[in-house]
């Protein structure tokens, strides 16, 4: 992982936090796809960087509150929801991060690649 | 741009699922995409969010509201709206989620949230006119400029909760069915009442005896329904002299019950039993001199709770006890000078009328030898995830048409429907705000619906009941089976004059009580009809136990309140056993449970199995007697008809067995068969079922939208029907209070339940073990709150 790569995680771990934090539910997609478009990033570079970041930050935050689970509200409605245990519900959290994060930046990565050659 | 189109495809279509609604299997998934969000959704309804805060309201002057230990609200306000606005912001912040629901259930707007799974249940709510009652109830509320301000206020203050909410704060009931919580109107209000009204004074059996009557001859039909169980204890002791004559109760029509059979439904035979017990013994009969007033009201269980504990003091009122969140003030409880509590009076209500049409177009019906048109009220239910129903109620001079599956039309003409244009916003108030007898009758004044036995205490060493609410004065021989509704003089005849109501103050015997029995007996001037809905086994219990206590004390009462006796087994179960004893129709199993039985204390307590026996032998027993009904899908008589049966005349032809042509049964062969039966069904329980008497009945508590897992399952209690203590597997105690009527009084009290609707809240179901252990929490007024430090506070600013 490159230097810049690092940084560009650091950027859209912080951003995806603030955004998810404040925004509504789609700010970290938009964020990501923003930054990775701004900052003109390889689809590649782009891909990992956001399903990194909002796969870490969603992991994060999902474990993080489970802990704080005594009620149990998490595993009792992945149940209600289709058999999910509380670990189901981390999982499917975080794929929904990761999933979500690539595909910004994918688009985020292409749409950047595209206002470049346009904008030459 | 080419190279653009695909993935902009791509990421469209997944950040649309993320953001839509996806039905699976008759479910809906919510939108995963903020459902699942850490920041928003299921994530953050872990924190309950407890803490102290301040708001700005619509308020004249700042509302301090203090929580004690077990999160009970202490309102503290300069003006009773204020007061109020406090108490509605309260409830929804606390129950909003089952204030909707239940108020939808009554308008017939479930399918809403729900889809297809409630579309009949909305149907029926639809085809009763609840939701038009409600509307005509709100209006006539808001017709009184008091009864308007007060109403405003408590739903500003439910408001100011709903617009404060963000999706991430919503109930997680909310986000599961992805729907916002909808803003309040009076009329929401309405519908809270009129659920309860559902709740109690909506039962009937009109369908049932019309049928049973239908197939047996007048004399069988009588033995079988007899309207008055002569060892009955009723409400109003016998002493109670009455001294006027019925008033506008017209000469005898014809009989009006005619061969109607008609299928009954589910919806017909489910209407529950809810009923409840309180008394109050004078100050003669206890220790220290005061008056002591028990209640507990029996309900359907769920969680959150149907109660808001809560206590409410303004300069001029400071009032404990439980609240109806949906409806303001304090339904039962006490403040300084009295304490109240009210059982459900069981009274018929609800009359059906055969209409008949002119054609089948269903427009006009036949009503005093003319076709009148019937009002026609269009209804549209809407339908998550498919298009909505429309469908159009008729309206008679009865009531609201029922054309549902196999009924025939009926108009229902109900005590709701007939009074919703009654201004009744402000009975609880004025009970609220009480001092002393006279003004506690006096506030009844306004009461209209549902009829309940409220008993009363104060601390001027008063104790009474009253039956309270209206109750329809009917042309004779009519209420109890359909009539047909062709004619006016059908029609109810007004109501029992409020001074005729049932009622006595400070009798004989130093207490008054009631259990759902019937109010009065045979001379009570005024034909009394709903007797038959309830057993009297626990009034009779109550009435023994008081008669025969002296000195009483609290802990007395909760004994009373916690009895777990069945006078009913004592009085069948001696028979059954001498009838078998002088037989060698048991084997040796039998006889060694017999044997067990015969040495039963008939308490029904969870760590006994001979209860779970008793019960299994009952049951073979009714089945095996009433062949002939239920043959006929004929409502089954009374239990203690079969207890008087047997034990007066067990050779009586309904002892005998229908299919056995050769040969003539009597109880004594039927009570050989109910054990054999009784064993058979022993063995066919399942899991832990044979154990004992609290796995046997296995009690839960649901979560209010029956979300599995997030009630409590698998209860262990004591107690059961026709017992003092009548917890069944989810019905039973919905609060229990015992109030002291010392200076100041002194409470006890619990419910089995939470004060938080909140499913991550610790107090969700934290009362739930203490009521089931027979704990109580000691209660007193605490009218100045710089006198006690709270757990949280919530400050409520003028704007």
């Amino acid at each position: 992982m490159t230097k810049r790569t690092i940084i560009v995680l650091i950027i859209l771990l912080f951003g995806t936090f603030v955004s998810g934090l404040y925004g509504p539910w789609w700010a970290p997609s938009v964020f990501i796809l923003a930054v990775s478009a701004l900052l003109n990033l390889s689809v590649k570079q782009a891909m990992l960087t956001g399903a990194l970041s909002l796969g870490l930050v969603f992991l994060g935050m999902t474990l993080f509150l489970h802990a704080g689970d005594e009620a149990e509200i998490i595993s009792k409605t992945g149940n209600l929801l289709g058999g999910l245990s509380s670990g189901g519900m981390i999982g499917v959290t975080t794929f929904l991060g990761i999933m979500t994060g690539m595909l910004s930046g994918w688009i985020g990565s292409l749409l950047g690649d595209f206002f470049n050659k346009n904008g030459k | 741009m080419k190279k653009l189109l695909l993935p902009a495809i791509i990421y469209s279509i997944w950040m649309g699922l993320l953001a839509t609604d996806l039905p699976v299997n008759g479910n809906f998934l919510p939108s995963v995409g903020r459902f699942l969000s850490p920041f928003h959704g299921i994530w953050q309804s872990i924190d309950a969010n407890e803490n102290s805060y301040s708001i700005s309201g619509l308020v004249d002057k700042e509302v301090k509201i203090l929580f004690d230990e077990r999160d009970i609200p202490h309102i503290y306000a300069a003006t009773l709206p204020d007061a109020i606005y406090a108490e509605g912001y309260l409830h929804a912040a606390h129950r909003l989620f089952a204030m909707d629901i239940s108020t939808r259930a009554a308008a017939g707007r479930l399918s809403e949230l729900i889809g297809q799974r409630t579309v009949l249940l909305d149907q029926l709510a639809r085809e009763k006119g609840f939701e038009y009652t409600a509307i005509k109830k709100a209006e006539a509320w808001e017709r009184d400029s008091e009864s308007r301000l007060l109403l405003k206020a408590y739903i500003e203050g439910i408001n100011t909760y709903i617009q404060s909410l963000e999706y991430k704060d919503w109930p997680l009931e909310y986000k599961i069915l992805s729907h916002a919580p909808e803003t309040w109107t009076i009329k929401n209000a309405a519908l809270a009442a009129t659920n309860l009204a559902i709740a109690l004074c909506l039962r009937e059996d009109d369908l049932s005896y019309t049928n049973a009557h239908a197939i047996l001859s007048d004399d069988d039909f009588s033995f079988l329904f007899p309207s008055f169980n002569s060892k009955e204890s009723p409400v109003i002791p016998s002493e109670k002299i009455w001294d006027f004559s019925a008033v506008n109760a017209p000469s005898t029509t014809e009989h009006n019950a005619e061969p109607l059979h008609q299928n009954e439904t589910e919806d017909t035979r489910k209407t529950p039993l809810n009923g409840s017990n309180n008394w109050a013994v004078s100050g003669d009969k206890t220790t220290n001199g005061n008056p002591i007033l028990a209640n507990d009201p029996h309900l359907k269980l769920t969680l959150p709770s149907i109660w808001y504990e809560m206590e409410i003091n303004t300069p001029n009122m400071s009032v404990h006890g439980v609240s109806n969140p949906g409806l303001p003030f304090i339904l039962l409880g006490f403040n300084e000078d009295i304490a109240w509590g009210s059982t459900n009076s069981g009274q018929d209500v609800l009359d059906w009328y055969k209409i008949t049409w002119q054609d089948s177009s269903r427009q006009k019906y036949l009503y005093d030898g003319e076709y009148i048109k019937a009002t026609l009220r269009p209804e549209r239910i809407v339908i998550r995830g498919t298009n909505p129903i429309i469908d159009t109620i008729r309206y008679t001079h009865f009531g609201p048409v029922s054309h549902m599956g196999d009924y025939v039309d009926l108009a229902m003409q109900w005590i709701g429907h007939e009074l919703s244009n009654k201004n009744d916003a402000l009975s609880f108030l004025n009970i609220n705000l009480s001092k002393n007898e006279d003004e506690f009758r006096e506030a009844f004044k306004t009461y209209t619906y549902p009829a309940q036995n409220f008993v009363f205490a104060s601390k001027d060493k008063n104790i009474g009941i009253f039956i309270t609410g209206q109750l329809p004065i009917r042309p004779d021989g009519q209420g109890e089976e359909i009539i047909n509704g062709d004619q006016s003089v059908k029609n109810w005849k007004g109501y029992i004059p409020a001074e005729h109501s049932p009622f006595i103050q400070n009798p004989k015997r130093g207490f008054v009580s009631s259990a759902n029995q019937t109010p009065a007996d045979t001379t009570y001037p005024y034909p009394l009809l709903g007797r038959r809905g309830f057993e009297d086994y626990r009034g009779r219990i109550i009435n023994q136990v008081l008669d025969t206590l002296t000195s009483i004390t609290v802990e007395d009462m909760m004994a009373l309140q916690q009895n777990n006796f069945s006078l009913m087994a004592s009085e069948i179960l001696p028979v059954l056993l001498k009838v078998v004893d002088s037989t060698t129709c048991l084997n040796d199993k039998e006889k060694q449970i017999a044997h067990q039985l015969s040495k039963w204390n008939y308490q029904y307590h969870r760590d006994s199995l001979s209860p779970v026996y008793f019960e299994l032998l009952f049951e073979a027993l009714e089945k095996l007697t009433w062949d002939e009904l239920t043959n006929a899908d004929i409502m089954m008589p009374e239990e203690w008809r079969l207890i008087e049966l047997a034990t007066n005349d067990p050779n009586n032809k309904y002892f005998d067995i229908l299919k056995t042509t050769d040969t003539h049964e009597s109880l004594q062969d039927i009570v050989c068969l109910a054990f054999v039966d009784m064993m058979e069904s022993y063995h066919n329980l399942l899991g832990d079922r044979n154990k004992n008497w609290g796995s046997y009945k296995e009690s839960t508590i649901p979560h209010i939208a029956r979300f599995p897992n997030f009630g409590v399952d698998a209860l262990s209690t004591s107690g059961g029907r026709h017992i003092v203590n009548t917890m069944k597997q989810s019905h039973g105690p919905s609060w229990r209070m015992i109030v002291e009527l010392s200076d100041p009084p002194q409470a006890w009290v619990n419910y089995p339940g939470g004060q938080s609707g909140n499913t991550a809240s610790k107090h969700f179901k934290d009362m739930v073990g203490d009521f089931f252990e027979d704990k109580y929490y000691q209660v007193s007024l605490r009218n100045n709150s710089d006198a006690w430090v709270p757990t949280r506070q919530i400050n409520i600013h003028p704007q």
